[in-house]
């Protein structure tokens, strides 16, 4: 048995492509006043691919062009400090009015970004760092439609937890210096779960029966009832509540009959009603 | 107590003459054709703090034979490797060049090179391959007949940082030109259907 049917929101994947929109512009600017695109890759890539991309003839003639960035999701973990209710829920509206998309609230995730920047001169690799660092304080948020189904729009921050200058200049002359800074970075993201149509409640009955020697007699004495006027209103739309109130007792003892709408769920005296976060009722 | 009068086998020039003589055959008969590119110093002022020159250009080369010392094993160093950066061929190499060949070709050339530099680059027309010149070895062998005739040069595979290439040679000058992997325009591209970027706000920061 599975815990759930497939679905996929491609949420990391926005995650790892917002984390790389911040960097995906560094310029570095020569005293000649050549201006260089500083390259940005995501680290992570198939190798065979990478050989074909770049050293497609076997005739590459240099080791590496730089300056260069590469950056990598290297880990995520659960955070405890935005926990949300577990039972907590939000809807969204669709196309039909009977019906709202439902899903339950996201699981709070820290996700862990490192940025390494490499360049053959100090001076252009304190350029890249000098354009990133004054963004964080230490966090930096980014807007992002995080589930488009469900129309979420929130800001992310991320936050610069490190930075590191691993500068190898050191050792034997056969080795050249490597100036590289590695900087490590939070994303305060979100999971989230399936989404699921669920009915609009837009009809509400409410029978009352008598009950003699503590049993409830099987006929209904009287029936209180809601309901949306239009039924298709939409919750922007002009609509009004219509009710009803029927009772077995006037001049014409009517029967009331039995509800034939769908019924989405049966409360008896007794039931607690969990409505929101905040609010329970208890059917007297 | 001082070496025997007798034999003088540490000071004597005409053999040392043989043996430069020997070597410059050796190395004319069954060495390889490289390119000696100088690195020129740019016209902006020499960072002496961080010891470099960034905006230093390669504009010229000079042919001169040398001995490759990685006939037998092929390059040496890490080969090609994947890292954070995609990839890198950190291959290293070792040549031989005759010291008077070197003065003969070079040093005539430019006054102020009397010896193979560091940071200076061989081009590699073979193997189509631009290595740059980490250390020159000026000992080894070690003063054969009391004179040293050859200068060891250790290389590895050019890492190319936006320096101009003007050489001359294509192998050098397409360096820019060639594959480079970035994925930019991509993540540009793939964010823009999510992240809310405007112009004068890219980041909704309320600041630009």
């Amino acid at each position: 048995m599975s815990i759930t049917n497939f679905f996929y929101h491609g949420t990391i994947r926005k995650y790892v492509v917002t984390f790389g929109t911040l960097f995906n512009g560094m310029t570095i600017h020569r005293k000649d006043g050549k201006i260089i695109d500083v390259p940005l890759t995501y680290a992570s890539k198939e190798k065979f691919y990478l050989r074909l991309a770049q050293n497609p003839e076997l005739t590459k003639q240099e080791s590496i062009d730089l300056p260069r960035m590469g950056f990598i999701l290297s880990d995520f973990m659960y955070d405890a400090e935005r926990k949300q209710p577990s039972l907590g829920k939000f809807t969204e509206e669709t196309l039909d009015s009977m019906k709202r998309k439902s899903m339950y609230l996201p699981v709070p995730y820290d996700f862990i970004f490192d940025l390494a920047v490499y360049t053959r001169n100090v001076e252009d690799g304190l350029q890249i760092i000098e354009q990133i660092i004054p963004f964080f304080k230490p966090s930096f948020n980014v807007t992002i439609n995080e589930l488009n189904e469900m129309g979420v729009v929130r800001d992310i921050p991320i936050i610069l937890d490190s930075v590191t200058g691993a500068i190898e200049d050191e050792g034997e002359f056969t080795q050249e210096r490597v100036v590289r800074w590695d900087l490590q970075f939070t994303l305060k993201g979100n999971l989230y779960g399936p989404v699921r149509d669920q009915k609009i409640i837009k009809k509400v009955y409410v029978d009352y029966y008598t009950s003699k020697d503590g049993e409830y007699l099987e006929s209904i004495d009287e029936r209180y009832r809601v309901s949306i006027d239009p039924e298709t209103a939409k919750p922007d739309d002009i609509w009004k509540y219509e009710e009803e109130f029927i009772s077995s007792h006037d001049s014409n003892h009517i029967e009331i009959p039995p509800v034939e709408d769908d019924i989405i769920s049966r409360q008896y005296a007794g039931d607690t009603l969990l409505c929101s976060d905040y609010c329970t009722i208890e059917i007297e | 107590m001082a070496t025997s009068p007798y034999f003088r086998h540490i000071n004597a020039p005409n053999e040392q003459s043989l043996v430069d003589a020997l070597t410059r055959e050796t190395i004319y008969q069954r060495g390889i054709d490289m390119f000696y590119l100088p690195r020129l110093e740019s016209e902006y002022d020499f960072d002496y703090l961080f010891g470099e020159d960034p905006e230093n250009t390669f504009g010229d080369y000079v042919a001169i034979e040398m001995w490759c010392m990685n006939l037998d094993t092929g390059f040496a160093g890490e080969g090609s490797i994947v890292s954070r950066f995609a990839l890198e061929i950190n291959d290293e190499a070792s040549f031989q060049v005759s010291r008077t060949r070197f003065v003969e070709e070079i040093q005539k050339k430019y006054p102020n090179i009397t010896r193979p530099r560091e940071g200076d680059l061989l081009a590699f027309p073979m193997t189509k391959s631009v290595f740059e010149i980490n250390f020159v070895e000026h000992e080894v062998p070690f003063y054969t007949v009391g004179k040293s005739h050859v200068y060891e040069i250790e290389c590895q595979k050019f890492r190319w940082s936006h320096e101009d290439l003007d050489t001359g040679i294509e192998e050098v000058d397409e360096i820019p030109d060639m594959p480079k992997i970035e994925d930019n325009t991509e993540i540009q591209s793939e964010s823009n259907t999510f992240v809310d970027h405007t112009e004068s706000d890219p980041f909704s920061e309320n600041i630009y």
